[in-house]
């Protein structure tokens, strides 16, 4: 007995989803092409990890292209993808060999300091409320308009969307600010 | 102290939000005013802060994807040397039979062709070994072959796709390339709760079927199978739906996902059908089971 699944779906259709931010489609995406983007990498010297490394960043540069309205698609979008997934694998291959050629330590010691600094904002943006976190991101990550935001979370109006976005963000700084002086958030 | 209406550039600065020429103004009044300086490094971080976390999210999200329907490395790899293997023994034993009389040559040379296929569907997918070095990328047709061909190679073993006809058993490709089919279960009956009994959640696969969405027709939310395909009458454009189709006893059950909900498509005649939502508790859960383990 076979059990076989399939959704049905044009290239049009789901590249304007993804454009509306449609996280479904996103993820119809991944499947679709999961295997053409990792066998670039594995096929080039990189493990199964770090060509589904390579292959979610990809989709992740190319969705905030596409849902911040930047991206005119002028290929098929597997085109596209691919074609980020080779720039990514080389960058990480190049500073592979890089890595490779310096003193390690050094790098180990920037990268936690990084670390600790990202720590520090992924807990503030934490204690954020589910809306303030979504309205946030989609501002900032992707560069979403107030009116699709006010759409996409169910506000009355853009000014409902413009009054959370400044209050959020405003809490945000806030949070950040109170927990480190200038000075330590700034090194 | 920087004014208010520095702090709003400042984060229409951070936000990507300005033209080419505000941009320019606004890194220039930068220069002059330190407290806006210092201002900017801690908004960016704040606002790099949270685009790394909404790219974690997206991350979480994707390696949440259900993968049992991606065709995993090393699986793939076991599989194409097992279907080397049993090619070159089919080869050779073609060769055995080609030489031993015209009969055993024509018995022999359908199952060598069907075998052969195999290893073509699994090259396929491979889109170079010096992909990296090389500025061309594949053309989209072709990937998107690439991965229907990735998703339909192990089922389609057990049925002929393109004749909707489901073969035996005794299907030359070894198991290990297929990893799909539960042989065990080729006795059951085509009950729709009975026929997923058995089916196994990891073979996805293109549909066997080709499916025509009709939006403009009288018939709101209703199916047809007409000249071998299926037509799916009303607007479903907006969402993904999905076509899952079980095959057992050589006979092929089909039902759709959409919104939510699973209707059982009837292949019965070529009559235009309604479209009711199942309701049956048990085959729900079993349907919902499939999906999400895929």
């Amino acid at each position: 007995m076979v059990y076989r699944s399939s959704s049905i779906t044009d290239e049009k259709e789901i590249f304007e989803r993804i454009c509306k931010g449609d996280e479904k489609a996103l993820e119809y995406l991944y499947q679709k092409y999961y295997r053409m983007m990792t066998k670039l990498v594995i096929t080039n010297s990189g493990t199964e990890e770090e060509a589904r490394d390579v292959y979610q960043d990809a989709l992740i540069v190319f969705w905030q292209k596409a849902t911040s309205g930047n991206l005119v698609l002028t290929s098929k979008m597997s085109t596209y993808i691919y074609s980020i997934c080779q720039n990514l694998w080389r960058k990480e291959l190049d500073r592979k060999k890089r890595l490779s050629n310096e003193e390690k330590d050094t790098a180990v010691s920037m990268d936690t300091d990084t670390v600790e600094r990202e720590t520090i904002l992924a807990k503030c943006i934490d204690q954020l409320g589910e809306t303030c976190k979504k309205v946030l991101m989609y501002y900032y990550f992707e560069e979403m308009s107030m009116q699709d935001i006010a759409e996409r979370l169910g506000f009355a109006n853009t000014d409902t969307a413009k009054t959370k976005k400044y209050k959020c963000k405003k809490k945000l700084d806030e949070l950040v600010k109170a927990q480190y002086s200038e000075q330590d958030f700034l090194d | 102290m920087a004014s208010e209406r520095n702090l709003e550039l400042l984060d229409d600065y951070v936000g990507n939000r300005l033209s080419a020429e505000d941009r320019l103004a606004f890194e220039r009044a930068l220069e002059q005013d330190n407290t806006l300086k210092k201002e900017l490094d801690i908004q960016q971080r704040i606002v790099d802060g949270l685009r790394k976390a909404r790219t974690t999210e997206l991350k979480k999200m994707l390696n949440n994807v259900p993968m049992s329907s991606i065709p995993q490395e090393g699986p793939s790899a076991v599989a194409k040397v097992a279907t080397w293997v049993v090619v070159a023994g089919l080869v050779s034993t073609g060769l055995y039979f080609y030489f031993r009389g015209e009969e055993a040559v024509k018995n022999q040379r359908e199952t060598i062709t069907q075998t052969e296929s195999a290893p073509d569907n699994i090259e396929a997918v491979d889109p170079g070994p010096s992909a990296i070095g090389k500025t061309e990328v594949p053309a989209a047709k072709n990937s998107d072959e690439v991965t229907s061909e990735v998703e339909t190679a192990k089922p389609s073993d057990s049925e002929t796709s393109e004749e909707g006809v489901p073969s035996s058993d005794n299907n030359p490709v070894s198991p290990a390339a297929r990893d799909v089919f539960d042989p065990s279960e080729e006795g059951k009956s085509v009950d729709p709760v009975t026929v997923i009994e058995g089916a196994s959640p990891s073979t996805a696969a293109g549909p066997s079927i080709a499916v025509k969405i009709d939006a403009g027709t009288k018939f709101g939310f209703h199916y047809q199978f007409k000249e071998d395909k299926l037509f799916l009458y009303g607007v479903f454009e907006k969402n993904l739906y999905e076509i899952m189709e079980f095959f057992s006893n050589n006979k092929r059950t089909m039902f759709l996902y959409y919104k939510e909900n699973y209707y059982l498509l009837n292949e019965e005649n070529d009559k235009v059908k309604p479209l009711s939502p199942i309701g049956d508790p048990a085959l729900l859960k079993k349907l919902k089971d499939y999906r999400s383990s895929r």
